[in-house]
C-alpha cells in the first residue's frame, strides 16, 4: 500500500509555506518599479484575524492589484515554487488573469494547501474580484460575477499612508509604505510576516457577517456590491 | 503589571453585570452597547485587555427618551454605582453654567447626558457611559465642555475657540446603528454588528496590541447646544 505523507499543520510547516509565498511575492514588481503590494484575503485573512492562526486546511487566498501586477511574471514565479497552474479566469478583453488557482505539484507533501490569487480590478471608487462563480470551467466566462469592496479599504490614499508611516506603526515596520499591515504572526521576531490589507476588520464585516464567532459564515464571501456582466469591459 | 489582572477582571465583571441590570430596569438595554477598549478586548482577546484602565458603555441616546436616560442614572445611583466616582457632562449646558443631573432643563424636561463616569467602589474599574446622538451622517460622543481644552484637543489642529460649548468625536452612523447580543463572562451585552469597522476606525492596526485612546478622525466643534447651525465638522 502506498504511504502518503500529509503536511501537518504545525508551526514549522506554516513557516515553510509562508516563506514560499513570501519569496514568490518578494521579487514581483509593481508598475512603479517598487515591490508589488500583496496581502492575504478572504478565508486566510479571516482565520488569522479571528483565530490568530495561519491555517493550512483550506486554500490560501492572496490578493494583488490587477492594474499593478505583471501577471505573467507572477504566474511563472508561483510555478517555480512547487505549484502548477490548475485553472484560471481571464479578462475577456485584456486576456489577463483575474483569478488563478494553483495546485501543489505531485512531488509536494500531501496536504500542502492550494493557492488562489485574486487580481483586484478597479472601477471608479470600487475594487472588484471575480472567479468562476457559476462553475463554467472555462477561462473566458459567459457571465462574470464581480464582487466589490470600497477601494479605500484595500488601498489607503497617500496621505493616509504618510500619516500612518509617521506613527509608531511605521517606525516598528508594522505598516509598509504600500499601505499594507505586516504582522509578526508567530510573535517571535523571526521575520515571518503576515500581510493584511489596510481595513481588515471592515473587510471581514463585509465578507463574513458575524465573523467573530462564525455565526453566519457559510464559506463564501458576501458583498453588497455585486455586478454580473457579460463582458469585463462593462464593469 | 497589567491593570486588568485576575482580581480586577472579577470586579469589572461584577460592576458590568450591575450596570446592565440597571439598564434593563430603566428599559434601555436595547440601546446599550460595549465600545472602545472592552470591545477591542472581546474581539481580539475574547477577554478584557490587560493594559486597559477602564470600561466604556455606550448608549444610543436617540433610541431612548430623556426620561429613560434619567431613570437609568437613578437606577445606577440607587445600586450604589456612583459611590466611588461620579462625574458628568450634559448636552444642553452652555459654557459657564453648572447643572445637576436632577434639575430639569429649560423646558422642564430632564436634561440630556453627554457622558458620565462611575465607579462602584475603590479598586473597581472606572466606567464611562457615553451617550451617542446622530447628526449629519455621524454618531457623536463627547465629554461636553470638559474636552474644550488644549490638553485634550490641540487648538490649532482642531480649530476650537474659547467659549465653545463642546467638542465631539464622531463615527460614521452605520457603524453603530445595528447591534448584536453576545455573552461576555456570562453577561448579556450588545456589541455593534460592524465591530471590525469600529475597531479599524478607532484603533487602526488593532490586531497588534498598542496603547492609546481611540483616534480623533472626525471631530465636531459645538459653539452652542441651542442650535447646530454653526457646528463645524473636521475630518482629519
Amino acid at each position: 500500500m502506498k504511504q502518503v505523507t500529509y503536511a501537518p499543520n504545525t508551526e514549522a510547516v506554516q513557516k515553510s509555506v509562508l516563506t514560499s509565498i513570501g519569496n514568490m511575492m518578494m521579487f514581483q514588481e509593481g508598475n512603479n518599479g517598487r515591490p508589488l503590494p500583496w496581502f492575504f484575503c478572504f478565508g486566510t485573512l479571516l482565520e488569522f484575524i479571528a483565530d490568530r492562526t495561519f491555517g493550512l486546511n483550506y486554500d490560501i487566498d492572496v490578493g494583488v492589484m490587477y492594474d499593478d501586477c505583471d501577471s505573467r511574471r507572477l504566474m511563472k514565479s508561483v510555478e517555480g515554487f512547487g505549484y502548477q497552474l490548475d485553472s484560471y479566469v481571464l479578462h475577456d478583453v485584456d486576456r489577463r488573469p483575474l483569478n488563478v488557482h494553483f495546485k501543489p505539484v505531485a512531488e509536494a507533501i500531501k496536504g500542502t494547501p492550494e493557492l488562489d490569487v485574486y487580481f483586484w480590478i478597479r472601477s471608479g471608487k470600487m475594487l472588484y474580484h471575480t472567479y468562476d462563480v457559476n462553475r463554467e470551467k472555462s477561462s473566458i466566462l459567459s457571465k462574470y460575477v464581480f464582487k466589490g469592496v470600497k477601494a479605500e479599504w484595500l488601498q489607503p490614499g497617500p496621505d493616509t499612508i504618510k500619516s500612518v508611516m509617521a506613527s509608531v506603526w511605521g517606525r516598528e515596520r508594522v505598516f509598509t509604505n504600500q499601505g499594507v499591515w505586516q504582522y509578526d504572526i508567530f510573535g517571535d521576531h523571526s521575520g515571518y510576516k503576515f500581510p493584511c490589507p489596510w481595513k481588515y476588520g471592515t473587510l471581514l464585516d463585509e465578507w463574513y457577517q458575524g465573523w467573530r464567532d462564525r455565526k453566519y459564515y457559510k464559506g463564501q464571501s458576501m458583498s453588497r456590491w455585486v455586478k454580473t456582466v457579460k463582458s469585463c469591459k462593462d464593469l | 503589571m497589567p491593570f486588568f489582572d485576575k482580581e480586577k477582571k472579577t470586579k469589572a465583571v461584577e460592576e458590568l453585570a450591575k450596570i446592565m441590570a440597571c439598564a434593563e430596569r430603566a428599559g434601555i438595554s436595547h440601546a446599550v452597547f460595549i465600545g472602545f477598549g472592552v470591545l477591542l478586548g472581546i474581539i481580539r482577546e475574547k477577554d478584557f485587555i490587560g493594559n486597559d484602565s477602564d470600561m466604556d458603555i455606550c448608549i444610543n441616546a436617540d433610541k431612548i427618551t430623556p426620561e429613560q436616560e434619567l431613570a437609568y442614572y437613578k437606577e445606577l445611583k440607587a445600586a450604589g454605582l456612583f459611590l466611588a466616582r461620579r462625574k458628568h457632562a450634559f448636552r444642553d449646558v452652555e459654557p459657564g453654567f453648572r447643572r445637576s443631573a436632577v434639575i430639569p432643563g429649560a423646558d422642564n424636561r430632564p436634561t440630556r447626558f453627554s457622558w458620565f463616569s462611575l465607579r462602584m467602589r475603590a479598586g473597581y474599574p472606572k466606567c464611562c457611559n457615553w451617550f451617542w446622538f446622530k447628526w449629519n451622517g455621524y454618531y457623536w460622543h463627547s465629554k461636553g465642555h470638559k474636552w474644550v481644552t488644549q490638553r485634550k484637543f490641540d487648538k490649532e489642529r482642531y480649530g476650537w475657540r474659547p467659549g465653545d460649548a463642546a467638542i465631539l468625536k464622531g463615527i460614521p452612523a452605520d457603524f453603530i446603528e445595528s447591534l448584536e447580543t453576545i455573552r461576555f463572562y456570562g453577561i448579556k451585552v450588545n456589541i455593534p454588528t460592524k465591530y471590525g469597522s469600529c475597531l479599524d476606525f478607532w484603533y487602526p492596526g488593532w490586531w497588534m496590541p498598542k496603547g492609546g485612546s481611540s483616534s480623533k478622525k472626525i471631530i465636531a466643534i459645538v459653539d452652542t447646544w441651542k442650535t447646530s447651525k454653526k457646528w463645524r465638522i473636521t475630518v482629519i
